[in-house]
């Protein structure tokens, strides 16, 4: 093997360094266990040998002798090789543990931002089949290629005795390996890559299509989706072939080249032998030791095939961790941090310009706002203005630039993280329920324990409870992904309480009434006065009846606050956006039609 | 629910024969690859015997003429075995890959045909595991298994015939220790199994677990539940370690024994065949070749329980797989299916009670009529069945009792897919498919045109923004449409529905996220589109529905009033009330009603 490509193999597998450190001692016993057991496999036909040349002498104490040491040696190989396949795969699968549990800190750790580009079904394709690929590179492909050094390691000395020339010539064709190695693993790297990636594809596709069945089906769909999935499919089965053409050709490759090592043998050893230069009985010990090494060889093959694919997707485990959220934590950095405070909720927004990181357009430009502690604010504005996107700065879902966004005083990039969202509490304007039952979403977010009444109290505010009663368990009832099993207003409600369990001080609310009757949210909105008083709220509506009643509301158009002020206020403004919003909710024409 | 339990059996012949079904196209490829891989055993027996001629006819005796062509002969059979092992590898890869596609793609069309109260009560997680994992747990046993085990097996037999022919004596002696074998295999079978099943339960779980934490990822961020999530992830993940850990064990225990039972055959024919041979009872020669037999014996056997690792793989994932293909929960076009040229729009519930689960009724005697061409709202409160309405309408569930009529005709008489053609549904929740805006408003169609979905998008007040997106109609988006708004993302779901151009649309909280003003602008284009469809439209803000025939009032699952508005309002039930609350202020403005 070329050094620089040894150095740049070596390199590739570096990520897994940190995984094996831990294990380092268990490490070195599991290899010394495969040294052992893989030694005495080489001492086994020896005995063999005295026994049967003790029944040409008529030994039978040489015999008896004999075949009790078989029994002794297969007893402590056997010993040795438990020991070996326990420690070395144990190792491999508390490796695989670690990976993911890293992987899965990591990925707890990455912005929304990436979650918005990446494919679930493609996440979930790394953490599943790519990471056993990688398991596979670190358990057997460890173990097989060090019974393969041990052999080499214990015959080629023997050989080399007997005679060296013509252990140099057995040895030429593996000289091959080494020199077709560096073209062959980048071919099977590339495409054991290519068929991970079309592995990803596939499991996206189907991910999308049962995710969104409902208009796969309503739009008759179906045809289309199995010929899309078929042409992914088709992808994959040629992707495949692709690979087996050259990583099946390993195996036979192997097996041709002990041939050809045989071959050499025969030749030049039977001349050697011919002239006197040999003897014939060395010539015997020769071919049995080719003999076996016949198995170690062969599973060079097979030893790297697995390593160059448990490579390729440990390359695309490690896109996964090399993504950096580009949120960093305050209490992370380690700067000294001030002591854990009460935040009161006063909200600023300073000449806040903000757009997507990666999209040139701006979405908000230039917006300041000053919310006192405890004030109601509500936002308005067309589809697409900005209202969801100002809500997220504040728990810096996205970064806002700094200075722009701040909480009593404080820049909210300046804040602990958890500290920052333990005081925001978020209905976002999607509703997400985990597949558990109604009690576990709505006390989500508490870290301790709720009484049943508290958690009661919080769903009589949020409009749930008698929806609740009707259900055959109450807040028992288990729901079924995302909550499928709730009515689309249910869903709401319950994202709503998990927010307002939380009791923080400043709650944000993305257009939580959308599917709620008019009815139930008056309910709610005269219930939730009581709670908002003294928490400062932001509530995003299309709805006049909904704002209306808020200290202040502020249109948003096109990024930019154009309207602020009470309903009264901006209703006196009769060319405003907020006035023609009013007037466009009113009923008049059809009244004036009726009567 | 369909759990991700299975019996863990490694061998099921009912299982077995179906999936053999999946081979039956390739049996050609078995037969090729079966023959390629004799062929290639022939040429690896030859390679020894061609090395005993070169020692017993030219080595020994010296004599090197002649030496040159055997030599020449041995390089032809090893370079036969290479083609022939490339071949099996390569056939055997090929017809194993293409019963995975057609398996994944049997899966997949199942799939599409399942109603959806299957996708209400199976995680999407674990369907996508049937169509990828699972069948890729199928990849060894099709490629490396089925071939090898026939060659395992022929081998093992072959050496048991060879033993006995050549001395039945040894070879019952040497047989002696099977039952001791046998015992060994079966306990760590049933070891192994056991090991096996809890291995996969728990993979199982890891990955719904993953899915969902991934799906709801802002939540988890949004509520500082990264801890709570870690625990818990690490709790199935040490699970699934542990489990691993434990069959290790059995494995690690396994291979060591067999290969001692092995040793104690060998011992037993050394000792006892060595002292036959002292007596003169038996050849020396056959003494050697039991040697060479017995370490030939033991091989295939360890080889065939790894084998038997891949069986139960790949038995349970058929069995999973099968499990899928089984469920009859289709909902059926009937056989002698209506399908008509054009749907005049007519629509009828008599008397229709529905629930999702048995023990709660959503709907309860549900009776309407909408005449074609009529426009009509559902207002209610929410869980009030309006969607389960629509639902039933879709045939996305049948109803328990009473009788769904489209133009007179029962809903379970109609062809499903000329139906669903015919109905423009725009659902609550929005679904966006990664793919362009052009793909994702035609939805697939062949050869869209552009000038429909442009107009399409324009009537719905798409274009402002769609045009303000990089590329236009041809902005990639992503799988959750994730860089629209999400008021923005209804409106494509909406676009989508107007590029159909139903005869029936459906419009549940179709522009529950769209400020006054783009809905304004929707009505007014809607008046001049859907002219004269029948139309079923779900809203909460009556301002939305101001423009409708008759009002549809829900209450519990019940029909509470009907009417046109003002019918409604002279009432003074529940929809008067409705109005009161969203009005009540604007009587000082309005002083009309
Ligand atoms: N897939 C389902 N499985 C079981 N129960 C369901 C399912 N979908 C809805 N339900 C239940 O049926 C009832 C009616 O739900 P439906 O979705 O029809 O209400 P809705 O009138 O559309 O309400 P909303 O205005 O909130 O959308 C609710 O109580 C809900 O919990
Ligand atoms: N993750 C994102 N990446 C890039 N652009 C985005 C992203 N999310 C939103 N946008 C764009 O930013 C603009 C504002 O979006 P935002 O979600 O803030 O609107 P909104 O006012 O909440 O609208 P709606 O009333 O529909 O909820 C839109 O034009 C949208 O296309
Ligand atoms: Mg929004
Ligand atoms: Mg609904």
């Amino acid at each position: 093997m070329a050094r620089k490509s040894l150095g740049g193999f070596i390199r590739s597998l570096r990520p897994l360094k940190k995984y094996l450190a831990a294990h380092r001692r268990m490490f070195l016993v599991g290899l010394a266990c495969a040294f052992l057991t893989n030694s005495l496999g080489m001492v086994f036909p020896l005995v063999i040998k005295s026994g049967v040349d003790s029944i040409g002498a008529s030994r039978r104490t040489g015999l008896l002798l004999s075949v009790a040491l078989l029994i002794a040696i297969k007893l402590v190989q056997g010993l040795f090789r438990f020991l070996m396949r326990r420690i070395l795969i144990g190792i491999s699968r508390k490796m695989e543990y670690k990976i993911r549990a890293d992987l899965f800190e990591h990925l707890q750790g990455l912005p929304l931002s990436f979650y918005q580009r990446s494919r679930v079904g493609d996440i979930m394709s790394r953490a599943t089949n790519d990471l056993n690929e990688v398991r596979m590179l670190l358990g057997p492909a460890i173990m097989y290629s060090f019974q393969t050094a041990v052999t080499v390691l214990f015959a080629l000395p023997v050989m080399a005795y007997i005679d060296l020339k013509l252990t140099v010539l057995a040895f030429l064709p593996l000289a091959l390996v080494s020199l077709s190695y560096k073209k062959v693993g980048r071919m099977i790297h590339e495409r054991s890559m290519q068929v991970q990636r079309s592995l990803s594809d596939i499991t996206a596709k189907a991910q999308e299509n049962v995710a969104g069945i409902r208009v796969v089906k309503s739009f008759t769909r179906e045809r289309q989706e199995i010929e899309h999935f078929d042409k992914l499919n088709r992808d994959y089965l040629r992707l495949n072939m692709d690979l087996i053409k050259v990583s099946g050709l390993l195996f036979p490759f192997m097996s041709f080249l002990s041939g050809l090592t045989s071959l050499i043998m025969l030749g030049y050893g039977g001349l050697l032998v011919s002239r006197g230069t040999i003897t014939l009985g060395d010539f015997t010990a020769f071919f049995i030791y080719l003999a076996m090494m016949y198995w170690p060889m062969i599973s060079i093959g097979f030893v790297l095939n697995v390593i160059q694919r448990g490579r390729a997707s440990l390359d695309r485990i490690m896109e996964l961790f090399n993504t950096r959220s580009d949120i960093t934590d305050v209490a992370a950095s380690g700067a000294a941090v001030p002591g854990p405070r009460r935040i009161e909720g006063r909200l600023s927004f300073r000449r806040l310009d903000f757009s997507y990181p990666g999209w040139a357009a701006g979405v908000l430009k230039e917006v300041s706002l000053e919310l006192e502690q405890g004030e109601t604010l509500a936002l308005v504005g067309p589809v697409g203005s900005g209202k969801s996107t100002l809500l997220s700065l504040i728990p810096r879902l996205y970064d806002p630039p700094p200075g722009t966004v701040l909480i009593d005083g404080t820049d909210v990039r300046e804040l602990p993280l958890e500290e920052l969202r333990r005081s925001v509490a978020m209905v976002p304007q999607d509703s997400f329920l985990f597949s558990e039952s109604i009690r576990e979403n709505v006390i989500y977010g508490l870290d301790r324990q709720a009484a049943e009444e508290e958690i009661i109290k919080v769903v009589k505010t949020a409009g749930l409870y008698n929806d609740i009663q009707q259900l055959p368990n109450g807040l028992d009832t288990l729901l079924g992904e995302r909550g499928i099993n709730l009515s689309g207003g249910q869903k709401q409600r319950t994202s709503l309480s998990r927010a307002l369990i939380v009791d923080a001080p400043v709650l944000l609310l993305d257009d939580c009434f959308s599917s709620v009757d008019t009815h139930t949210e008056e309910a709610i909105l005269g219930a939730l006065r009581g709670y908002t008083r003294g928490r400062t709220t932001i509530m995003v509506s299309h709805r006049i009846s909904t704002v209306k009643s808020a200290d202040r509301i502020a249109v948003i158009q096109d990024g930019r606050i154009t309207q602020l002020g009470s309903h009264s206020r901006l209703l006196e403004d009769e060319t405003g956006y907020y006035a023609s919003l009013y007037e466009k909710q009113l009923l008049r024409e059809k009244i004036e039609r009726i009567s | 629910m369909v759990e991700d339990e299975f019996t863990g059996k490694a061998y099921d012949t009912r299982l077995a024969r179906r999936l053999f079904g999946f081979l039956r196209p390739y049996r050609h490829y078995i037969l090729m690859a079966t023959l390629a891989l004799l062929a290639s055993s022939a040429c690896q027996l030859a390679g020894p015997y061609l090395v005993k001629v070169a020692l017993d006819k030219y080595i020994t005796p010296g004599k090197l003429d002649g030496f040159g062509i055997l030599l020449w002969t041995y390089f032809a059979v090893i370079s036969l075995d290479f083609l022939f092992r490339f071949a099996q590898i390569y056939l055997t890869n090929y017809l194993g890959q293409k019963s995975m596609y057609d398996l994944r793609m049997a899966l997949f069309r199942h799939l599409q045909k399942l109603s959806l109260s299957f996708f209400d009560r199976n995680p999407v997680g674990r369907l996508v595991t049937r169509a990828t994992t699972d069948v890729e747990a199928l990849n060894q046993l099709f490629s490396t298994g089925l071939v090898t085990v026939i060659g395992d097996l022929a081998m093992i037999i072959g050496i048991m015939a060879a033993m006995l022919w050549l001395s039945p004596k040894l070879a019952l002696v040497t047989f002696s220790i099977l039952p001791v074998l046998l015992a060994v295999t079966f306990y760590f079978r049933r070891k192994m199994r056991e090991g096996f099943r809890l291995v996969r339960t728990r993979i199982a779980r890891i990955n719904s677990f993953l899915q969902e934490a991934l799906s709801g990822m802002m939540t988890i961020q949004l509520f500082n539940r990264q801890q709570k999530s870690r625990s818990d992830f690490d709790k199935l993940n040490l699970d699934h370690m542990q489990a691993h850990i434990q069959t290790i064990f059995y494995y690690a225990l396994f291979y060591p024994l067999i290969d001692m039972i092995a040793a104690v055959s060998m011992a037993i024919i050394i000792w006892y065949g060595g002292l036959r041979a002292m007596d003169g009872a038996l050849t020396f020669g056959v003494l050697v070749a039991f040697i060479q037999y017995v370490e030939k014996f033991y091989k295939p056997i360890s080889d065939l329980s790894e084998k038997y690792n891949i069986f139960q793989a790949a038995m349970a994932a058929s069995e999973r797989i099968f499990g899928l293909l089984d469920t009859r929960e289709s909902i059926e076009s009937s056989s002698h299916s209506v399908y008509r040229d054009r749907l005049n729009g007519s629509v009828a519930f008599r008397d229709v009670c529905f629930s999702y689960n048995q023990d709660e009724p959503v709907l309860k005697g549900v009776s309407f009529e909408v005449l074609p061409g009529e426009k009509i709202a559902i207002v209610g409160a929410t869980g009030a069945g309006k969607t389960t309405i629509i639902n039933l309408l879709c045939r996305f569930y049948d109803p328990q009792q009473g009788e769904i009529l489209i133009d007179g005709v029962d809903l379970r008489e109609l062809d499903k897919t000329w139906l669903r053609s015919n109905i423009g549904l725009a659902l609550q929740d929005v679904t966006i498919f990664s793919g362009t805006v052009k793909n994702n408003i035609a939805l697939g169609r062949e050869n869209p045109s552009l000038k429909r979905i442009t107009a399409a998008a324009d009537a719905v007040g798409a274009m402002d923004f769609i045009e303000k997106l990089p590329g236009g109609f041809d902005h990639l988006l992503t799988e959750r449409g994730s860089n629209l708004s999400t008021g923005q993302r209804q409106l494509l779901s909406f676009a989508r529905v107007m590029y159909k151009n139903p005869r029936i649309l459906v419009l549940d909280e179709a522009t529950s996220s769209v400020d006054s003003h783009t809905e304004h602008l929707i009505q007014q284009a809607l008046e001049r589109l859907i002219a004269r469809r029948t139309s079923l439209i779900v809203a909460h803000r009556l301002s939305t529905i101001r423009h409708v025939d008759r009002i549809i009032v829900m209450h519990h699952g019940r029909i509470a009033e009907t009417g046109t508005h003002r019918e409604l309002l002279a009432r003074r039930g529940i929809y008067f009330n409705l109005y009161q609350l969203q009005y009540k202020d604007q009587e000082i403005t309005v002083p009309g009603e």
